[in-house]
């Protein structure tokens, strides 16, 4: 990499470009880190919209980051995707909040990768820096997107470069690194029921508290229940319910509340439609320029605006919002669309985009304080500390939909996404979206719904089940219920290719297992001797094929879009502690190596 | 009263035991005694084994009473009784446990298994598991139970005899040759490397379902790393297709079979045995006088009828 032309060393030196002074402060440290400061070195405001500070030679591979949620992580070959972006009419807020960049090149956001070197930005806090790759080279830039005063200085994210031959470690490196500057919040994977991938939009009250009849006598103890889209009045308006919810979404936290579950609720909370009294009441609430409110996104066929953060009455009508969900009994957020609140625009406070986006996410936090918050559509290190979860992917689908990698529903890419940000775990609770077990109503095959199901199970993110439950046959019970006990391991992914993954699941209920995840079209052939090395040696150690539960003699075929999960196992040494009672009595308490000081946790049915 | 008394008219011995019949005080009423932290366990835990607060035996067993000119046989209740947690979740069951848990599980018999061996007077250590009210399991949480007793009990005696008596006339193991002749069959309920499952043609119990090691083994502790794996299987796999037979929580009583002890007896095939007391959803098939005066089962249920239910129950692994 250089620096706006000089060579990576350690040192401090400045550059002027244009009316700005940056000052760089690079020290070696497991690769450098390069601290930066931008000067506005003239007598009036300037407008700072983006400055670059450096550039990398790209190799013809690159492994690239979309910055919210649904956006892919991939291997992508630059020129190729360039092609392919250029037969998309317009790149909007949701896909970047730089799109214009997207004219004559392509972005990754936060971090990017050759086939050697890795740069990452460590934070997102005031600006949104990101790596534009163009005319075979990679700019290293940071959207800043306000006016900075006169002589004003500002610190922008540190920037930390490294040469590898380990991507997956270097990302789990980079990981702790980004961890140790945001302080994430420390928070636990949930298992529950929601509404979207089998109602959608239909959700009624009716319904709702149908399948909430049957979660509660179900033999599975679910623990969230939450109420996706489809309840609001419009939105803006979340706590006006429509029609189909005649008795308010109070009613419905007791109703949930009183099985025992916790309720949760779907809002998307920094976004307005045109069609609403809020937009109608509040036009100066929104993100605006020269013309007037911007349009963020359009959804729900309508044009959606993007509430203005910065404003202390947004805020305070944002903490309303949350304040009285709560106090209906809600306790899981699920807080989508997030990307709105961080559009370039005009605003009540000369302040960035992401410095606005993180006024209110703050103020959620605040105001939710221990409830769970789950993060949908999010810039994604912008909300490091804000979040409990985060979607991780694009939204999954009853449909492979292997074709298009451009963040729209599918199968596929949404679980492709939660292998290549698996080690985004380490910011919050990874989401890689809905399991759908069915065997009706989806056009996955048996192979694809084992991959849906199983693999967000073994990466031990947010598993949250979305099917009408009297729908499910014996089988698909079973199916669904085999997958709980592969929960609660610690997994470390290898990047096989873009395609082709193997996930090594440490002492999940079901122990040590070894997976084989292939999403191509073509089956591939492996051993497990290939292998060796991210394995833990065991005595006596042999594999078995789950389900099938035969020993593993020889080679793997692993079919197109489909997994093989193969437990790891042999000789146990249970550790045990003989304690006497005060009667006498021997008590022996015996402990696997896998038992995490909390009582263990069954689900099956 | 605690003590043995021997029947000379059977030829068995009966452990009289006033001390079974209490119950211990909960701190709630509602409160499990076997969750952490609420009674027999001050703190978390995963699996234990804890001696049973009421036992019908014990290492240390009271005085008895010997009567000049007795005509009766009593003995001390010498011997041990444990209670096994399969899990600190109350939830749980045999059929919904991770397969690790239940491979911990039976680590667990084997270490009980090697410890009371090591006492003398021990002859016959007898692991079981009574699953619901109809087989009078007082708590739902998963737990089994683990006699140690200082005599063969009876039905282990006629299983000695007649083990014994097929080894004289066919010159092998009975179980061996069991699992040699049903291997094909249609009553086989499930099947691995190591273990087999089957409802047996002379089934007693509706539903009644055996266990045999392929292997010539008498002990967990003589069991492979693989054996024991295969057999957690096994046991979720059963139990997991008894709760799917009816779509309920199955009740059941697992007797678990391993070879006497002091001296230890070799040729005696490990095996296990379900014997669930219903019928069908509802009804329960009752010990009753017949069962219970001769010994003679009547089973209402055609074996090979309960194996293929069963064979095509679904369940969960």
């Amino acid at each position: 990499m250089k620096i706006l032309g000089k060579s990576l060393t350690s040192g401090n030196w400045k550059e002027k470009v244009e009316n700005f002074e940056l000052n760089f402060s690079v020290v070696q440290k497991d690769g450098y880190e390069v601290k930066i400061e931008v000067v506005n070195l003239s007598d009036s405001p300037v407008f700072l919209k983006e400055i670059k500070i450096g550039e990398i030679e790209p190799s013809e591979r690159l492994f690239v980051n979309n910055f919210q949620s649904w956006g892919p992580c991939t291997f992508v070959k630059p020129a190729k995707m360039f092609q392919f972006l250029k037969a998309i009419p317009m790149v909007g807020f949701g896909t970047s909040p730089v799109p214009w960049e997207f004219s004559d090149g392509i972005v990754s956001d936060y971090f990017i990768a050759t086939d050697k070197e890795f740069a990452g930005f460590l934070s997102s806090k005031i600006t949104h820096p990101y790596f534009k790759w163009h005319d075979e080279i990679v700019d290293v830039k940071i959207h800043v997107g306000k006016n900075l005063k006169p002589h004003e200085k500002i610190e922008l994210e540190t920037l930390w470069i490294n040469v590898f031959d380990d991507l997956e470690r270097t990302l789990d490196i980079y990981a702790q690194k980004v961890a140790e500057l945001n302080h994430p919040k420390k928070s636990k994977p949930f298992f529950g029921w929601e509404s979207w991938y089998s109602y959608y939009l239909n959700i009624s009250e009716k319904a709702l508290l149908g399948e909430l009849e049957k979660v509660s006598n179900f033999g599975i103890k679910y623990e969230v229940f939450q109420i996706d889209d489809g309840y609001e009045a419009d939105i803006g308006e979340w706590l006006k319910t429509n029609d189909k919810f005649p008795s308010g979404l109070e009613f419905i936290a007791e109703k949930i509340k009183g099985t025992g579950i916790i309720p949760g609720i779907w809002t998307a909370p920094f976004s307005v439609s045109e069609s609403s009294e809020l937009f109608k009441d509040h036009k100066d609430w929104l993100v605006k320029d020269d013309k007037g409110p911007i349009v963020a996104y359009e959804n729900w066929n309508k044009k959606i605006y993007a509430l203005d953060l910065s404003n202390p009455k947004v805020l305070d009508w944002i903490g309303g919002l949350f304040s009285t969900l709560k106090g209906y009994g809600y306790d899981f957020f699920k807080i989508d669309f997030l990307f709105a609140g961080m559009i370039p625009g005009k605003r009540y406070l000369d302040v960035t985009p992401t410095e606005a986006y993180r006024m209110g996410m703050e103020r959620i936090s605040n105001v939710l304080g221990n409830s769970h918050i789950l993060g949908c559509g999010a810039p994604l290190f912008a909300s490091i500390g804000y979040v409990d979860s985060m979607r991780i992917g694009a939204d999954t689908s009853p449909k492979w939909n292997g074709e298009i990698d451009t963040g729209i529903a599918g199968a596929k890419y949404s679980i492709r996404n939660a292998f290549t940000r698996n080690f985004m775990g380490a910011w919050w609770i990874n989401d890689p979206d809905c399991v759908m077990a069915r065997s009706t109503d989806t056009e996955l095959t048996k192979n694809e719904r084992m991959v849906n199901v199983y693999v967000p199970a073994l990466l031990n993110g947010q598993f949250l089940e979305s099917d009408f439950l009297d729908k499910l046959t014996d089988e698909d019970l079973h199916f669904f219920t085999g997958a709980l006990n592969f929960r609660k391991g610690k997994a470390q992914v290898h990047f096989m290719d873009e395609e082709r993954y193997i996930v090594i699941t440490h002492n999940s209920m079901n122990g040590d297992i070894i997976s084989f995840v292939n999403l191509s079209d073509s089956p591939w052939g492996d051993e497990i001797e290939n292998y060796r090395n991210f394995l833990e040696k065991k005595d006596d150690e042999f594999f078995v094929i789950y389900p099938s539960m035969k020993y593993l003699k020889g080679s793997i075929e692993i079919e197109p879009h489909s997994i093989v999960i193969i437990m790891h196992r042999g000789k146990r040494v249970l550790r045990r502690d003989d304690e006497k009672e005060d009667d006498g009595r021997d008590i022996h308490y015996y402990w696997g190596e896998e038992y995490d000081g909390t009582s263990t946790q069954s689900y099956n049915r | 009263m605690m003590e043995l008394r021997h029947n000379p008219i059977t030829d068995e011995w009966i452990i009289v035991s006033s001390e079974t019949q209490k119950r211990p005080v909960l701190p709630k009423k509602e409160a499990c005694p076997l969750c952490p932290g609420i009674l027999e366990m001050k703190h978390d835990y995963d699996l234990t084994a804890f001696d049973n607060r009421y036992p019908a035996l014990r290492l240390d067993p009271p005085e008895i009473l010997k009567m000049e000119n007795q005509f009766f046989e009593n003995a001390p209740s010498y011997g041990k009784c444990e209670v096994i947690m399969f899990t600190s979740d109350h939830n749980s069951s045999l059929s919904r446990m991770p397969i690790v848990q239940i491979e911990k599980l039976i680590y667990v018999w084997e270490d009980r298994t090697r410890d009371l061996m090591k006492y003398e007077k021990i002859k016959y250590i007898f692991p079981f598991e009574n699953r619901g009210k109809e087989v009078g399991a007082s708590q739902i949480h998963p737990h089994g139970q683990l006699y140690a007793f200082p005599f063969i009990p009876k039905r282990i005696q006629v299983m000695i005899d007649a083990k014994e008596k097929y080894k004289r006339s066919k010159n092998g193991c009975v179980i061996c040759d069991i699992v040699k002749a049903e291997s094909k069959s249609d009553d086989v309920v499930y099947e691995n490397e190591h273990f087999i499952a089957l409802v047996p043609y002379f089934a007693r119990f509706p539903y009644e379902v055996h266990v045999y090691s392929k292997r010539h083994l008498s002990f967990f502790t003589q069991m492979t790393s693989e054996e024991k794996f295969d057999l957690a299987v096994m046991l979720k796999v059963i139990t997991s297709k008894y709760d799917a037979l009816f779509d309920q929580e199955f009740p059941y009583m697992m007797e678990i079979f391993q070879a006497p002890v002091n001296p230890i007896m070799e040729d005696f095939h490990f095996h296990i045995e379900f014997n669930p007391p219903k019928r069908d959803r509802v009804n329960v098939k009752w010990m009753a006088s017949v069962e219970t005066g001769t010994w003679a089962f009547i089973d209402p249920l055609t074996p090979s009828d309960a194996a293929k239910a069963l064979k095509e129950a679904p369940y969960t692994i």
